[in-house]
């Protein structure tokens, strides 16, 4: 996938985990992975992004005698992942109709 | 190669970074490396799945960088009205505000959780919250694009683009930093 579109597209998957419960980086590597590629090193910065941004917060929990870093989603990171999916319903019209006139004419 | 030696090598190849930023990183790397061998891997297979240092470097460095054209997206998309609500996570005892340019409302109630609402120009505001040992940290700030110069040439540097609404208990204690531009 295009490198640029697929930017926007790993913020909002990383959201849509944590809109499910709050999560750490490990386990949210794991999630976003069965639907694309992210790694390690691309998550960090992401996460560090939507932190800045206000859309997710953080804070530390102990595990297993070591601490560990959550993220969790805030409202302002509700609307990202709902205005991700209004803006696909009109780029899957465009989908549509761009479809239609190539894959039409094929026939 | 291990933990010690990959995370030199990576930091090194980020460079500069600063201190604050270096121990934030080794944090999230000694993290992941921890649940890796909770799940039953090896260390060697854990580091094995970051790549090469050089390789990890310059994905970092690529995400790191794709702020830029979002922000001049943003900077050519029409000034919009927008609220977005903020809310800390966990107890906080202590509200540290930070609002440039913005006018602030408190409102006391008795039964809300403390949140904060921002309401105006959100496109050209950037608003960090971060919670430390029960201080919310919450800063509202102007982006720096070539428009922003622009508007405060026309005017004047006082004008109160944003509206921020602190909902807060009755009982609680509260220090306001409130600052105002200073022109350059």
């Amino acid at each position: 996938m295009d490198t640029q579109r697929k930017k926007g597209i790993l913020d909002v998957c990383v959201l849509a985990v944590l809109s499910k419960k709050p999560s750490y980086g490990y386990e949210l590597i794991g999630e976003v992975s069965k639907c694309i590629t992210i790694s390690e090193s691309t998550l960090y910065p992401i996460l560090k992004r939507l932190e800045s941004g206000g859309y997710v917060t953080t804070y530390k929990q102990e595990h297993n005698g070591r601490i560990r870093k959550y993220y969790r989603i805030t409202e302002a990171g509700m609307e990202k992942t709902r205005d991700f999916l209004s803006e696909w319903e009109e780029m899957q019209q465009i989908y549509l109709y761009v479809h239609n006139l190539i894959k039409g004419e094929e026939q | 190669m291990n933990r010690q030696n990959f995370l030199n090598e990576f930091l090194n190849a980020l460079e500069p970074i600063s201190e604050e930023e270096r121990v934030q990183i080794s944090e999230y790397y000694e993290e992941l490396i921890c649940d890796g061998l909770e799940q039953g891997l090896t260390e060697d297979e854990c580091i094995a799945k970051f790549g090469s240092p050089e390789d990890a470097a310059s994905k970092f460095r690529e995400e790191y960088t794709s702020e830029t054209p979002a922000a001049e997206e943003k900077a050519l998309a029409p000034v919009t009205a927008l609220s977005d609500s903020f809310s800390p996570s966990g107890e906080i005892h202590t509200l540290n505000l930070n609002a440039a340019n913005a006018r602030v409302n408190v409102i006391p109630s008795d039964d809300v959780e403390l949140s904060i609402l921002t309401t105006g120009d959100n496109e050209n505001n950037t608003v960090t919250s971060e919670v430390t040992d029960g201080v919310w940290y919450f800063t509202l700030s102007r982006k720096r694009d070539r428009k922003n110069i622009f508007l405060s040439l026309f005017k004047g540097f006082d004008n109160l683009t944003s509206e921020l609404t602190v909902k807060v208990r009755k009982a609680f204690s509260a220090r306001f930093f409130c600052t105002h531009p200073t022109p350059k």
